[in-house]
């Protein structure tokens, strides 16, 4: 075991630079570079782009900014500039990373923790009321995009005034104590994670619906049946365990997005996320701020497929390590 | 110091006990009291009625400021805040529209208009206390010229191709030399913001100045010239302006300014979300707003306490043009000088008559009423009806006509050949072009859609083209990858066409049609440039004003830009507030922050 | 052994005797068994009339997609009515004819003014399929009136007609979607998990490559690499291709670590020992076995499809103006103004997707019950 998971380590430096290599190319792909956008400013010479140009190393052919790119990313561990914001790109980063994995995380909570109680419930109730009501709404929320149902529940929050009208914090969060600083928090995480985890929420219940569908036909289901065992063990102790199994791989391959965050939400609910730090980089073609959250997101995932591998290995004891 | 603190916990009581989700406006009016001796000089604004301390006031927008350092902020979410920090030689009253003293209480012109002598205020001081003095002001043209960083602002202050000569006499005495006569001087010194060399200086010469006074620069470092100083920053949320303790504006009753405490800018990215918030309370003022909001904000005025100001016309013009460049160097069987849309497209594009009958194609009257919901005015000038002292009231002899259309283009030899219903030109090509815009603009669009139907009823078919917006700058700019795009121009400061060299000369580098061209390439571009430079070259109102009309009737005639309706600027900010003048020059609602006030009895949210 | 019947009750002691009834071949099975399940049978009935209308739409749908009237911006939809004011009964049904109101973008019905609705009407000629050229529509109204059934746009386009468009592209992007994603997806996750060892770490090494590329930047780059003057429905589809032969790199993961598990059974062993060959064990034996989450995870990522084209009209770089597709009619809608003042642009959209999505939720729902293996065989495998 220990073996794999040194070998899977090793494998994540060139897999980095095969990914940094790629990211890069397609940003040389859209034509265009950072400055375009000072360009468009009538008052701006040609004389003062070609020297701001200069000055951001845009006019040196594409494979020679990136050779130095790897070279100060692995020698100095300095993932570069932001061009629009004369900061390092890891202090950029690191400021939205934070908000976005708090709101990745109540986005699984709502997800995973919703999906998986109303799935088995909803197999447990095969073709009963509640299994065709619950699939009814998982059809309501599937075909509902992001896009409208956070303007919608918006506009809920504007009309009856339960929830703040998007952003993180109130303006006089710093002046809270403690207690009332994780209340506003709540208070602000509410919509944005309800929307970003209420999406994939109807399909993971509908395969965890499918899954317990699929394990209760198994011999040995009927088999504890026979035995005489009550419906809740029969489904809890023995099926639960294997139809959970390919959604636990499954939460560990979404590890990875967790750290793209949710840009729909960000942009609506005016969450100061990370989806909304690349996006707005990638418009602006700030090439090292999108190169370095793009490295970020990779190790994230990465890393979160290894944990899935390993908890698959862990779930299902019959996988052999080779 | 204990006041502030008091005040500060009040405000967050209030705050904390309202949990219904408002935003916190005031807290207690009247907190605070100016401890700095006021300085000889002070600036006197006029305003309309005097006001008093406290309070915040809290803006919407869609981006976060990029950088502090207001001398190389090129993106408006960065300049909308720096320009509140730094203080100018000279400033634009929006209100009047014309331009006041700042940083210089007065200035004289030597006789041949080439000197100018400025004499700064005694006792103006940065926001550390250390007085402002010429050296600063040398300072900040130094860095301005500077061939490496090369500021934007560097630009405004080239006349000619020639720098200004700069000198100190003494602590506050600037003289400043053009090297010929140039109309907009004072415009152009005015955009020059006032750096503290005691800070700044070592950057500088160390190479640092890029990263001086970034985002991530803790905010009492952050010495500034202005009203206000940077309170608090937290990145994609908040910036929190407070005041500059020894900012020299005072109102007519002496007290210094500014009145309010704290000027906030909140990030709201969707436009929609914008609303419900403005709506809720957590926003006090709205400067960007879209015109299919108007009806909303004008039925709620009552129930929101707000008032929603009619700005009339805005700066901004809306226009579609083709595409004249020619290729720069031979390559990919291209040869140089020949036209990069080929010569079949070109031989359309660069008839007059041709661009005529595609200005009188257009139903702008229909763009008006869809697009624009009705708040828009047709234009026909870059100076819009905005534009004060510019506007001529010019129309164009090419408005909505197809039947003329049609018949001038029977006269140019475009024939339906084949009865598709779309015309060939002389040698049975079909005219057929796209028209490209940037795809996140849905108005831009929706624009293009209707060009396009109203192009297909004469005959000419025009496919719109959403495209990326740095991929669309870099067709108009560099590779001239298209045939005609749909784009505008936004407004300059001050509202002088004077300040557009690059649009209007043929060797500019925004003139879109036909970028940077050695020589003009017609006659009558050439008399636009020679036009031009008398607009620049006199400070005579009424020869400027002539210049720019013969200008404007021969761009009309051109037709080398096809305008579009101007939007009318209505924006909505919370009652309460005194003197506040909203204005369709920028900024629009903060160009007088510094005398912006809560009234007594504000509601509270 | 004994078959046991579905619901578990022993056979009755005729057909174990063998004697008259032929045996059941596969498809029959499965047509019996899907034929009991009605909301499959409907959604499938359903989709089959979405994809036939979205293929006829030149005749179902009144106008042209992009047909523009000026006088009716924002019309609100028309209803059809069969009684008149005054109590009469039309055979033909009818709409109110309308007039432009005080304001501005309002109209006032004028019922005095009945229009009748007209079947097989001539209108804007058309080519059906590409070859069959006509100008009759299914129905239509007399100019210089226009009946709007659903509402129109900000153009004065009828809702309807370029919802039918519309259909053509958004019901495409699913299919060819997953066509190529889970095609893939299936074919390498099942090698991977099956052969193991430096084949499983190649292949997931590539996954996590292809699954670390910013999909929006590629977007944005593939839309600027294609000519400005194609189709930008055909655009689209293009680049959902593309996307797809990325996308299959996370569907390939799961389906390798079912593949993990299933491979330790004592069917699969046997098969080896017999000597099959080892991709026909992978694609008859062990991806079948799958099959279940993988109709469930098709009827998620179908709308999943559709809806991705909403979220990048959103941004603006979905299928472009003046071309349809539900995508972009639903981001039309979504903003304040639309949803106060017109929610008609709202309901055409939402309602299509939603019965689109329902639709291929129930007949997958229909699919694996009939499909499975283990259900029709009462719990083997194989």
């Amino acid at each position: 075991m220990r073996t794999y998971v040194l070998r899977r380590l090793l494998q994540v430096l060139p897999l980095l630079v095969g990914i940094s290599a790629l990211s890069f190319l397609l940003l040389q792909l859209a034509p265009g570079d950072f400055l375009n956008t000072v360009a468009e400013n009538p008052q701006v010479s040609t004389q003062t782009l070609e020297a701001m140009r200069h000055r951001f190393g845009l006019d040196r052919p594409w494979y020679v900014q990136y050779a130095l790119y790897l070279k100060n990313l692995f020698l100095h561990l300095d993932f570069g500039e932001s061009f629009s914001r004369h900061q390092p790109v890891f202090t950029v980063l690191r400021e939205g990373l934070l908000n976005t994995l708090l709101l990745a995380a109540a986005a699984a909570v709502v997800t995973w923790g919703l999906a998986i109680p109303l799935g088995v419930w909803a197999g447990m109730r095969h073709n009963s009321a509640v299994d065709r009501g619950l699939s009814v709404l998982a059809f309501v929320w599937l075909s509902v995009p992001e896009v409208l149902s956070g303007l919608l529940l918006l506009m809920l929050a504007a009309r009856t005034g339960w929830f703040p009208v998007g952003g993180m914090r109130s303006l006089a969060w710093s002046e809270l104590d403690a207690g009332a600083r994780a209340l506003d928090l709540l208070r602000h995480l509410a919509l944005p994670a309800l929307v970003a985890g209420l999406t994939p929420l109807a399909g993971r219940m509908r395969q965890m619906r499918g899954n317990l569908l699929d394990v209760l036909q198994l011999d040995y289901i009927t088999a504890a049946r026979a035995k005489g065992l009550d419906e809740r063990t029969v489904v809890f102790k023995h099926a639960l365990r294997n139809a959970i199994n390919p959604l636990i791989t499954l939460f560990g391959y979404t590890l990875g997005s967790l750290v793209s965050g949710s840009l729909v939400a960000e942009i609506i609910f005016s969450w100061p996320g990370l989806g909304r730090i690349t996006y707005e980089a990638i418009q602006a073609q700030d090439q090292y701020l999108v190169m370095g959250s793009v490295l970020m997101a990779s190790v994230v995932l990465v890393l979160g497929n290894l944990a899935a591998d390993l908890l698959l290995a862990v779930a299902d004891p019959r996988i052999s390590r080779d | 110091m204990n006041r502030r603190a008091v005040y500060l916990t009040c405000a967050a009581l209030g705050l904390g006990l309202a949990a219904a989700g408002c935003g916190g406006r005031s807290g207690p009016a009247g907190a605070f009291r100016d401890t700095h001796p006021l300085p000889p000089d002070t600036m006197t604004f006029a305003m309309p009625e005097a006001g008093r301390y406290g309070g915040r006031f809290v803006l919407g927008q869609t981006t976060d400021p990029k950088t502090f350092n207001v001398m190389l902020a090129n993106e408006t979410s960065s300049t909308d805040v720096d320009d509140r920090m730094f203080t100018s030689l000279t400033e634009f009253d929006n209100a009047t529209q014309s331009i006041t003293p700042m940083l210089a209480k007065r200035w004289e012109v030597s006789p041949d208009g080439l000197t100018w002598t400025w004499h700064l205020r005694r006792g103006a001081a940065f926001s550390d206390g250390r007085p402002i003095t010429s050296a600063d002001v040398l300072f900040s043209f130094e860095v301005a010229y500077d061939s490496t960083l090369h500021p934007s602002v560097q630009d405004l202050l080239t006349i000619d191709g020639k720098r200004i000569e700069v000198s100190a006499p003494d602590s506050y005495t600037v003289v400043t030399r053009i090297p010929k006569p140039y109309a907009l001087v004072i415009p152009a010194l005015g955009s020059l913001r006032v750096m503290p060399r005691h800070v700044l200086e070592p950057a500088y010469r160390e190479g640092r100045f890029a990263s001086a006074y970034s985002v991530s620069t803790p905010p009492d470092s952050i010495v500034t010239s202005g009203p206000w100083r940077v309170g608090q920053f937290v990145a994609k949320e908040k910036t929190v302006l407070v005041r500059n303790p020894f900012w020299f504006g005072v109102d007519s009753k002496g007290r210094r300014l500014p009145y309010l405490d704290e000027l906030v800018w909140v990030v709201v990215p969707d436009q929609n979300t914008a609303v419900l918030k403005f709506e809720s309370g957590d926003v006090d003022g709205l400067d960007n707003v879209k015109p299919e909001d108007y009806k909303r904000y004008a039925e709620n005025q009552q129930k929101g306490d707000y008032t929603l100001y009619d700005l009339g016309p805005g700066l901004t013009s809306n226009f579609f043009w083709f595409n004249l460049n020619t290729v720069r160097e031979t390559k990919r069987g291209k040869k140089a000088g020949s036209p990069v849309v080929g010569p079949v497209k070109y031989a359309w594009f660069s008839n007059p008559d041709f661009r005529r009958a595609v200005s009188m194609a257009v139903d702008r009257d229909a763009i008006i009423r869809s697009v624009f919901f009705g708040e828009a005015v047709n234009n026909w000038s870059i100076m819009t009806p905005g534009y004060k002292q510019f506007y001529t009231g010019y129309v164009s002899p090419y408005d909505h006509d197809p039947a003329r259309a049609k018949r001038l283009l029977a006269e140019l030899g475009f024939r339906d050949r084949d009865g598709d219903g779309v015309l060939e030109d002389a040698g049975g090509h079909a005219v057929s072009f796209t028209l490209k815009t940037n795809s996140d603009n849905v108005i831009r669009i929706a624009v293009a859609n209707f060009i396009k139907d109203d192009l297909a009823r004469i005959g000419i078919r025009c496919i719109p083209a959403g495209v990326d917006f740095n991929t669309l700058i870099s067709n108009i700019r560099e590779d001239f990858q298209y045939d005609a795009v749909l784009g505008g121009l936004g407004a300059a400061i001050p509202p002088d066409p004077g300040m557009g060299p690059n649009f209007f000369r043929s060797s500019g580098a925004t003139h879109y049609w036909h970028m940077r061209q050695p020589a003009p390439g017609t006659p009558e571009e050439a008399r636009v440039d020679s036009l031009f430079d008398q607009l620049v070259s006199t400070t005579d109102m009424e020869r400027r004003r002539a210049a720019f009309a013969e200008i404007e009737r021969i761009l009309g005639e051109q037709c080398w830009s096809i305008m579009l309706p101007t939007i009318r600027v209505k924006l909505p900010v919370r009652n309460g507030f005194g003197n506040i003048q909203p204005s369709v020059i920028p900024h629009r609602l903060l160009w007088n922050s510094d005398r912006i006030f809560v009234k007594p009895g504000a509601r509270k949210t | 052994m004994t078959e046991r019947t579905p619901s578990g009750a022993l056979p009755a002691p005729l057909e174990e005797a063998g004697a008259a009834l032929p045996p059941q071949s596969p498809a029959r099975l499965f047509w019996r068994a899907f034929r009991r399940s009605r909301p499959a049978v409907a959604g499938a009935v359903l989709l089959a009339a979405f994809y036939a209308a979205a293929l006829l739409a030149p005749f179902v749908a009144p106008y042209p997609q992009d047909e523009m009237d000026r006088m009716r911006f924002f019309h609100p939809p028309q209803p059809l009515h069969w009684r008149d004011g005054t109590g009469r009964f039309h055979l033909r049904p009818f709409v109110y004819a309308t007039v432009p109101g005080e304001a501005s973008l309002e109209y006032r019905v004028e019922r005095s003014r009945i229009v009748p609705l007209r079947f097989l009407v001539r209108g804007a000629p058309y080519r059906l399929l590409g070859v069959l050229r006509s100008d009759r529509h299914l129905y239509g109204v007399a100019p210089p009136e226009r009946v709007y059934l659903m509402g129109a746009d900000a153009f004065g386009r009828d809702e309807l007609s370029r919802l039918l468009f519309g259909a053509q592209v958004s019901l495409t992007v699913g299919l060819v979607g997953i066509a190529i994603s889970f095609t893939l997806g299936l074919l390498l996750g099942g090698i991977s998990g099956y052969f193991g060892g430096w084949v499983d770490t190649l292949i997931m090494r590539v996954t996590e490559l292809l699954l670390s590329i910013p999909g929006l930047y590629l977007i944005i780059a593939l839309r600027a690499a294609f000519p400005s003057d194609l189709p930008s429905q055909q655009v689209y589809l293009a680049i959902v291709a593309i996307l797809a032969l990325i996308g299959w790199a996370a569907l390939a993961r799961i389906i390798r670590g079912m593949v993990l598990s299933i491979r330790q059974q004592d069917f699969v062993a046997a098969a080896e020992a017999l000597g099959m060959g080892r991709l026909r064990i992978i694609a008859r034996h062990i991806l079948p076995n799958t099959l279940s989450f993988v109709i469930v995870a098709a009827t998620i990522a179908i709308p999943g499809y559709i809806l991705g084209e909403v979220f990048l009209s959103f941004l603006g770089m979905g299928v472009q103006e003046p071309s349809a597709s539900w995508g972009n009619m639903l981001a039309q809608a979504r903003s304040l103004r639309a949803l106060t003042s017109f929610p008609w642009l709202l309901y055409a959209p939402a309602t299509a997707i939603f019965l689109t999505v329902m639709a291929f939720n129930f007949l997958g729902d229909g699919l694996r019950d009939a499909l499975d293996p283990r259900r029709v065989q009462g719990g083997r495998a194989g």
